[in-house]
């Protein structure tokens, strides 16, 4: 297309779509001007007055903190089944397949006999998830045929150092402190 | 003494220990002030804005001066390399010395037992404040030049340009009052407000007095000098530590200066219900009522753009300042 | 304490005077010049006129210098030259302040310093106070007050009307410019400050520097 079709054609279509009015103060200077400007200046005071006797709106954080969804994604936890006590994780590696942040690792093992871990035939020798990777998109849990895996409500994570950010089984299976409020049925 | 410092009331001085001791109290009291100013322009700006302020340091974040204070002297009192050293350490002196010198004339008080509640009372007046006030230029002026960068010559030539400005619609507004009254003598005043206050007939040069007042203190929507967005601070970017730090104190004590000032001519001074030790209570009040003022308009109003600056300093505000001194003149002449 | 302040007031004057003329940084000359009014003004004041000495400050320290610090801060501080254009310039102004010190000697010595051993006059109460100022200037000098005024008035006119028609000359504003600069023999703008407007007085030199010279 050359230059010159181009802006025909965009000159016809800029015929088409309806003009907009632009709407215009009055112009300012004069003595209108000067009045117009003190009348707003006072409206302006009027408005930061009431917010003054609206009192603050903040959440002081470490103190208090704002309550979570019930879906909210915060750290993930593992599951074992209340009846038994086993995990329920099985090794399957389906949640570190579907990682986009590629940020889980896991490492099947055979349930031995006597002494089993997980319901399923394997269980998961090692499962780490490194939450400086994680971008708690939650497809872990969606992945996960058994439930093992589901994102809880905990979002302060913050450490001092990134090896730290390694979670491992054991520490993904604890239950975690509940620092979290959750937010009540009518918020 | 008397010979050095002329009175208004020649008849009435004062034995040099009762002048010792009122400045070492005007000092303390100011002083003592100052910081708390500094802690609660933040905390109301913070709920101006839905927010808290400063809450951490101290029940109500009220130690938050304090810290601010230790930071301030611990850091290093850095000079730029091609800045003129002796003006560069004389910028932030001239400012406090203004300042403290203008705190002398706000009067607390009538003379009680053959002690004035103020610091002096010169007759000339509301003269000694604009004097005193252009001392406090100069501090600006030498450390924006002698700082050898070009935000702080721009800063210092834009507070140059500005004071010049406001100054003159500042006197014209006071020039009202001064007409109703007879007398420059801030204590003479506050005398004849006894009745009426002059905010009533003279609303205009209230206002007037007002707007030039924060334009004078370099505050919001007037800070053209230290405008943060386009100039870094303007005359004191290169200043840092202690110095930063009494440039930041002196505009709170000209604040309170002003609103002494303007609570003096226009709001009854001392006047107030109650027995005759309240008086210094009800200036302090007063004179806090439009501290609040300044820090209300803060909160509210965005920075003037330079040329409209002008144009409200020439082309509205002394219009109207010469219009209300006309007006008040003929008033006074005909009543 | 009033012979304490009056030399340190007198020193202050008379070394910021000498600053002004010996600084080679116009900068300096300006701030010494401050200085040496400041002391001006504690001079005024020992001598029992604080309204002179507040309007000292006001006006000259306040205001005029302001204004000069503006200028020279923005121009810049570019160094003069060590010996002058005009020869023979320094010689002559050595003569001239040479016979105006032997002129100002003998009239302060032939006056025998008598009064030195007396406290001076007697002032009376009120004695420079703004009342009194006032008062005068409204009744015993009425006119030469509104004379000056007047001729303050003028000066201040002919100074906007000064700077005025040196921004309207640039694009050719100016109606008599604007008909020459058609054929394009002038540039615009050059010819503008020749021509005075007929009923309006020359703008005082002292006044338009003030207001004119910025642009």
């Amino acid at each position: 297309m050359s230059e010159q079709t181009f802006y025909r054609q965009a000159g016809s279509y800029l015929d088409s779509v309806d003009v907009v009015e632009v709407q215009r103060g009055p112009e300012p200077g004069g003595v209108g001007g000067a009045y117009r400007a003190f009348g707003e200046t006072l409206r302006g005071l009027k408005t930061t007055m009431s917010r003054l006797i609206e009192g603050p709106l903040t959440i002081e954080y470490p103190e208090e903190k704002t309550p979570v969804y019930p879906r909210f994604r915060g750290r993930h936890k593992l599951h074992r089944f209340e009846d038994t006590g086993l995990e329920k994780c099985v090794g399957c590696s389906l949640c570190a397949a579907a990682c986009p942040a590629d940020c889980i690792r896991v490492v099947a093992a055979e349930n031995i006999p006597g002494e089993r871990v997980s319901s399923g035939e394997r269980y998961a020798a090692v499962y780490e998830i490194n939450l400086s990777r994680c971008i708690f998109c939650g497809y872990c849990e969606i992945a996960c045929p058994f439930d093992a895996i589901t994102m809880g409500h905990d979002y302060e994570m913050a450490d001092y150092d990134r090896t730290n950010l390694i979670f491992t089984k054991e520490m993904l299976l604890a239950e975690p402190i509940e620092r979290t409020p959750l937010k009540s049925e009518d918020e | 003494m008397t010979g050095l410092l002329p009175l208004a009331d020649t008849q009435f001085a004062e034995s040099i220990w009762i002048m010792i001791a009122k400045s070492i109290v005007i000092f303390a009291v100011i002083f003592a002030i100052l910081p708390i100013l500094t802690v609660v322009e933040r905390k109301l700006i913070g709920r101006f804005q839905h927010r808290y302020g400063p809450n951490r340091v101290g029940p109500f974040g009220l130690l938050q001066p304090l810290a601010d204070v230790g930071k301030l002297i611990s850091k290093e009192s850095f000079r730029p390399q091609n800045a003129i050293s002796t003006l560069f350490i004389l910028g932030p002196l001239l400012p406090v010395l203004s300042g403290v010198l203008a705190l002398a004339i706000i009067p607390w008080g009538d003379v009680k037992n053959g002690v004035g509640f103020y610091g002096i009372d010169v007759p000339i007046g509301i003269l000694y404040f604009f004097a005193v006030g252009s001392i406090a230029f100069y501090g600006l002026l030498l450390g924006g030049w002698s700082s050898g960068s070009k935000y702080s010559l721009l800063g210092a030539m834009r507070s140059a340009a500005q004071l010049i400005s406001y100054e003159v619609s500042m006197g014209l507004a006071l020039l009202g009052v001064i007409m109703m009254s007879g007398s420059l003598s801030l204590v003479d005043i506050v005398r004849a407000q006894d009745g009426v206050w002059y905010i009533a007939p003279q609303i205009v040069g209230f206002l007037i007095f007002m707007l030039a007042g924060f334009a004078e203190t370099n505050r919001t929507p007037f800070d053209m000098p230290e405008a943060d967005a386009e100039l870094v601070q303007g005359f004191m970017t290169e200043y840092g530590g202690m110095r930063f730090g009494s440039f930041l104190l002196v505009e709170y004590m000209e604040i309170l200066v002003v609103s002494g000032i303007a609570a003096a001519m226009f709001l009854g001074g001392w006047m107030g219900p109650g027995p005759g030790w309240l008086d210094p209570i009800w200036m302090l009040l007063k004179m806090l009522a439009l501290v609040f003022v300044f820090i209300w308009v803060r909160a509210t109003l965005p920075r003037l753009r330079y040329d409209q600056l002008m144009t409200l300093g020439w082309k509205v505000l002394l219009p109207l300042a010469t219009l209300n001194v006309l007006v008040t003149a003929i008033l006074v002449v005909v009543t | 304490m009033e012979a304490v302040l009056f030399f340190i007031a007198a020193i202050g004057a008379t070394v910021g005077a000498i600053g002004v003329v010996a600084a080679r940084n116009p900068f300096y000359s300006v701030l010494a010049l401050v200085a040496h009014l400041f002391s001006l003004a504690v001079l005024f004041l020992l001598l029992t006129s604080a309204f002179i000495a507040a309007a000292q400050v006001v006006v000259y320290a306040g205001a005029v210098m302001v204004l000069y610090v503006f200028v020279v801060a923005y121009v810049g501080s570019g160094h003069e030259p060590k010996w002058d254009p005009v020869p023979g310039q320094r010689l002559f102004a050595g003569l001239l302040a040479f016979f105006l010190f032997v002129e100002i000697s003998a009239a302060v010595l032939s006056s025998g310093l008598r009064a030195l051993s007396t406290h001076g006059p007697d002032v009376p109460a009120g004695f420079g106070d703004p009342a009194a100022i006032g008062n005068l200037l409204l009744e015993k000098f009425l006119v030469p007050f509104e004379a000056s005024s007047v001729l303050l008035l003028i000066a201040a006119v002919g100074a906007i009307v000064l700077a005025a028609r040196k921004r309207s000359g640039e694009p050719g504003g100016d109606p008599r410019n604007g008909r020459q600069n058609g054929g394009g023999a002038t540039p615009p703008g050059h010819s503008a400050p020749e021509a005075r407007p007929e009923g309006v007085a020359p703008a005082p030199t002292a006044s338009s520097p003030t207001l004119g010279a910025p642009r």
